[in-house]
This record gives C-alpha cells, structure tokens and sequence, in this order.
C-alpha cells in the first residue's frame, strides 16, 4: 500500500514538472522560437475540450497564445488573448514547484480554495459578459 | 458527534464556574442566582460526562479518535480539483492527483476520516486522467513540430 502511494505520489511530481516544462517551453518558443514553430505550437496546440463541446471558452482559454506572446515581449498582445495572463502563467509555475516540492496541501488550508474558484468564476463571466457589450 | 459539540460543553463548564466562583467570592446574596448556577454546573457536567462517554465508544470501533482525527478530510476538495481539472483547466490535475494520494495514504494511516475515500480515489482519477491527457497532446505536438520541421527542408 505504501508503495502505491509512492508511485502515485510521484507519478503526481512529474506531471507538475512536465506542466512546469510545457509553460516554460512556450514561453521560449516565444522569445527564441522561428515563426513556424509558434505557428504550430498555438495552431495545434491543445485544445479547450469545454469550448469543443459547448462552443463557450472556459476562463482560461487564449492562455496558449498568450504564453507564446509573453515569451516574445509582446505584453499589449498577451494581454489581449487574456487579461491575466502574466498572473496566470506565474501563479501556475508556483502552484507546479509546490506540487513538485512536496507542497500540494497548499490549495486546501484555510478558506483560499473557494477563493481561487471564486476568482475564476469571476475571470470566466468577465469574458462571457463583457464581448456581448463591447462587440 | 463532533469535537465541537464537547469544546463547547467544555467551554460553558468553564464560564460557569467562573461565573460561580465570582458570585461566592464577591458576597453576592442573590442565594438563587448561585444556586441556579449550581443547577448549571452539575448539568453541564453530566452532559460533558456523556459526551466523553460516547467519544470513548467510538475510538473503540473506529481505532482512531473516535470522530476527532488529528487531520482535517480534504476529500471533497480534491473531488472538486479533479472534475475541474477534467473540464475546465487541465493545469489542475496534477494537484488533484498529489492531493488525492496524500488524502488517500492519510485514510490509510488512521488519520483522517475514512468516510471520503470513495471522492478522494474518484478526485484522483480524475487527476490521473487529464495528467494523461496532457501527455497525450505532448506527443501529439511533439509529432507535428517534426513533421513540421522535415516539411520545410
């Protein structure tokens, strides 16, 4: 049993690094990445399985490209794609070394769960809302 | 029952006999307010007494603290991590997983409840699921960008 723990415990630790990799990638095929590359990274890159299905984007969609732009220094374009995304991009590296650390009971002390999923929530009707008077 | 219900029973013990020992003291003679108090004390005595009683009953069927276990359950947040991970930000699975591990080896050890193990297994799931997903995509990528690339040449 306390080998299975173990397997999952780290099995958990490296998808946290790869997800750490991946952001840290985008944000090198940014800065250093020809112009294919990005091209293909933002193209096919992963999918929003909600905006698949439903057709509405979730909070965090356009975050791909926003990466990509961050990486490049093109902030006012970042920041189109996603309000928050240097926010996002951070928190997430953060969330990822604590998980990787050995930290992931960081989200469930105190009240901050329903905060962050409060602020989410905030995020997503923000821009479901705001097109609809904007466009 | 909860470790609350005998904090508090523990809590209103203590303020009446401050209550009582500040009326003896200070010569108060209102003999019925004290004795009132008095009637207080034994009660909530008693009720306290029952309270350990049962306390004790359930450490004896679960083996643990009976109710009071050391750590707090997180199962119902790792479930939430976990169906959120699935639909709205695949970022979050592995925290679901980490969470759903560590609360699952906690039930194990006795030191939490065990009565969320099914959410916390089904959080980890979850977790396990769009982790794996995300490997998924990364191959998928990783074969777009080489096809990519040998196209140009």
């Amino acid at each position: 049993m306390a080998r299975t723990h173990r397997i999952h415990d780290v099995a958990a630790r490296l998808a946290a690094a790869l997800w750490a990799s991946c952001i840290l990638f985008g944000l090198a095929v940014g800065a250093a990445g020809s112009a294919a590359t990005q091209g293909t990274l933002v193209n096919d890159g992963p999918g929003c399985p909600l905006r698949a299905v439903t057709g509405l984007p979730c909070p965090f969609c356009g975050m791909t490209h926003a990466t990509v732009a961050l990486g490049g220094g093109h902030w006012r374009d970042a920041l189109g794609f996603h309000p928050l995304a240097p926010l996002v991009i951070a928190a997430m590296l953060a969330l990822m070394a604590m998980i990787i650390i050995g930290r992931s009971d960081v989200l469930s002390r105190g009240r901050r769960l329903p905060w962050i999923l409060g602020a989410i929530g905030a995020i997503w009707v923000a821009r479901l809302v705001i097109p609809l008077f904007t466009s | 029952m909860y470790r609350d219900d005998f904090a508090a029973a523990q809590a209103r013990l203590e303020t009446i006999q401050r209550d009582l020992a500040t009326a003896q003291s200070q010569g108060v003679q209102d003999q019925q307010h004290i004795a009132m108090l008095t009637h207080q004390l034994a009660a909530t005595q008693q009720a306290l007494q029952q309270l350990g009683g049962r306390m004790q009953q359930m450490q004896g069927a679960y083996g643990g603290y009976g109710g009071m276990y050391q750590l707090p359950s997180r199962h119902s947040t790792v479930l939430v991590l976990g169906i959120l991970s699935l639909v709205v930000c695949s970022a979050l699975g592995p925290f679901a997983w980490s969470m759903g591990s560590e609360e699952l080896r906690r039930i194990d050890g006795g030191l939490t409840s065990p009565d969320g193990r099914g959410s916390a297994q089904a959080g980890r799931v979850c977790g396990i699921i769009s982790s794996s997903l995300l490997v998924l995509v990364l191959v998928f990528m990783m074969f777009a960008m080489v096809l990519g690339a040998s196209s140009r040449r």
